[in-house]
């Protein structure tokens, strides 16, 4: 039986407009053992937040822009891929947001 | 405590505009929800100074935020109106949020885009879709306004419990009297300015209504074909124009305490700004017979802009105070039934809405 990934530290940092959903905290720490489990997380532990990341559908709103240590994960083709070590995501306002 | 506290709801944010006497020093304060769109601000009179505001960004979506000391602090709900995974359709935008009847204090009814009511008997814990109205067979050819498919305006009857108002952008004013089970179509005697080929009882565009202060039988309706006035509940309207310098137009706001009714006159739907570059507000105190131009302290030449739908308030004070909000920033302001204005200082974001809390 294979071994559940082991959960890693993840820093979100989260774009201003945002601060205000999280009582003003600029960045969240969460622990999860890859993307879809960062997510799930939010969504279970700060739904506030997760509205505005995703729509109803559960898809990543079109004009956000998340970045895993730098790279859009709209491009990473596994979002269960198991994290290695602690990871950086940021959360931005895409530029086609204007 | 000020006399009046304008919730000022911007394409950028929340200000408050607070003034001790309504007249001389006003205080802006803000922006709150920086950078958010704040496209409705509605009083919950059930539960003293509470505030609800629909908030939304083309990035990161819409949501309910309510304050309960008049606009100064706001969190957003938890839950918000979302259409279910079959519906076919998403919320993009809340438009409105509007409190039940007294005697129904857990109940918020929202209007959203794309086009649809939705009810919480909970206080917002959690959403319904109204389900007779946002699925109506005539859906399928429902066409977005310039504004979008919103639901914009919803009214409670106060006197019948079980009567409510609700109008969508580009489809029609609709009028329920089971608790919204089932809604019929109250648009006659009003042009169709986008007629549906198969089902002819949509294709109306309201902008704004308000009811009689005195009947609720009585409703006046600021539509995209003109000023009407209805005396039968909307089962008919009739054309109140007499003395308007256009028909055209989006807020109408009444006093409760002398039955004056006011409007913001546009040229026509192509321009949406001030006709002859002057700026001004008409009011009816005959209930809409006849209409006087109100210019004293408001611009009248070069003056091109407008008002939107929300963005014109009365505080229920007597004298009445009339406030709006331009779609270039400017806030007016008058502490005298609209005899005069005075701009208040400031240059503000795109005003989308002015809420007035008197106290």
């Amino acid at each position: 039986m294979a071994r559940a990934a082991a959960k890693v530290a993840v820093t979100v940092a989260l774009p201003s407009m945002l601060w205000p959903v999280m009582d003003g905290r600029k960045e969240l720490v969460i622990e999860a053992a890859m993307l879809d489990e960062l997510f799930a997380e939010i969504k279970s532990r700060h739904p506030r937040l997760h509205t505005h990341l995703f729509t109803e559908r559960g898809h990543l709103r079109t004009h956000v822009l998340i970045l895993l240590e730098g790279m859009n994960v709209r491009w990473l083709d596994d979002w269960s891929a198991p994290f290695d070590a602690p990871k950086q995501v940021t959360i931005l306002q895409a530029v086609s947001g204007g | 405590m000020p006399a009046v506290t304008l919730v000022i709801g911007t394409k950028k944010g929340l200000f408050l505009a607070e003034s001790p006497d309504r007249k001389s020093k006003w205080n802006i304060t803000g922006p709150m929800m920086k950078g958010w769109e704040i496209y409705g601000v509605t009083p919950d009179p059930r539960h003293g100074r509470r505030l609800y505001a629909a908030v939304g960004s083309f990035v990161y979506g819409s949501t309910i935020h309510v304050s309960d000391d008049a606009g100064r602090t706001w969190r957003q709900l938890e839950n918000n109106p979302r259409y279910p995974e079959d519906a076919g359709f998403q919320v993009k935008q809340i438009w409105t949020v509007v409190p039940g009847r007294a005697d129904e204090p857990d109940v918020l009814y929202a209007g959203v885009d794309e086009g649809g009511l939705f009810i919480s008997r909970d206080s917002g814990t959690s959403w319904q879709e109204v389900k007779s109205l946002n699925h109506d067979p005539s859906r399928v050819e429902w066409q977005a306004g310039a504004g979008g498919l919103c639901c914009h305006t919803i009214m409670p009857d106060p006197k019948r419990k079980e009567r409510l108002y609700a109008a969508i952008s580009a489809v029609g004013l609709f009028r329920s009297d089971d608790g919204g089970e089932t809604w019929a179509s109250k648009n006659e005697g009003i042009p169709q300015p986008a007629p549906s080929p198969k089902y002819k009882y949509i294709g109306w565009c309201p902008h704004k209504l308000v009811f009689d202060v005195a009947d609720s039988n009585c409703l006046m309706r600021q539509d995209h074909m003109g000023v009407f006035r209805s005396r039968n509940a909307g089962d008919s309207w009739e054309r109140i124009e007499t003395g308007l310098s256009s028909g055209f137009g989006f807020p109408i706001a009444a006093d409760p305490r002398t039955g004056s009714y006011f409007v913001i006159p546009l040229e026509k739907d192509e321009y949406r700004y001030c006709p002859d570059g002057a700026l001004r507000v008409y009011r009816t105190r005959d209930g809409g017979d006849s209409w006087q131009a109100l210019t004293k302290g408001l611009p009248q030449t070069d003056a091109f802009t407008g008002a939107l739908r929300d963005a014109m308030a009365v505080d229920g004070l007597d004298p009445c105070g009339v406030y709006f909000g331009t779609t270039s920033g400017q806030l007016y302001a008058s502490a005298d039934g609209g005899d005069s204005w005075r701009q208040i200082p400031g240059a503000l974001p795109r005003i989308l809405s002015v809420t007035a809390v008197a106290g």
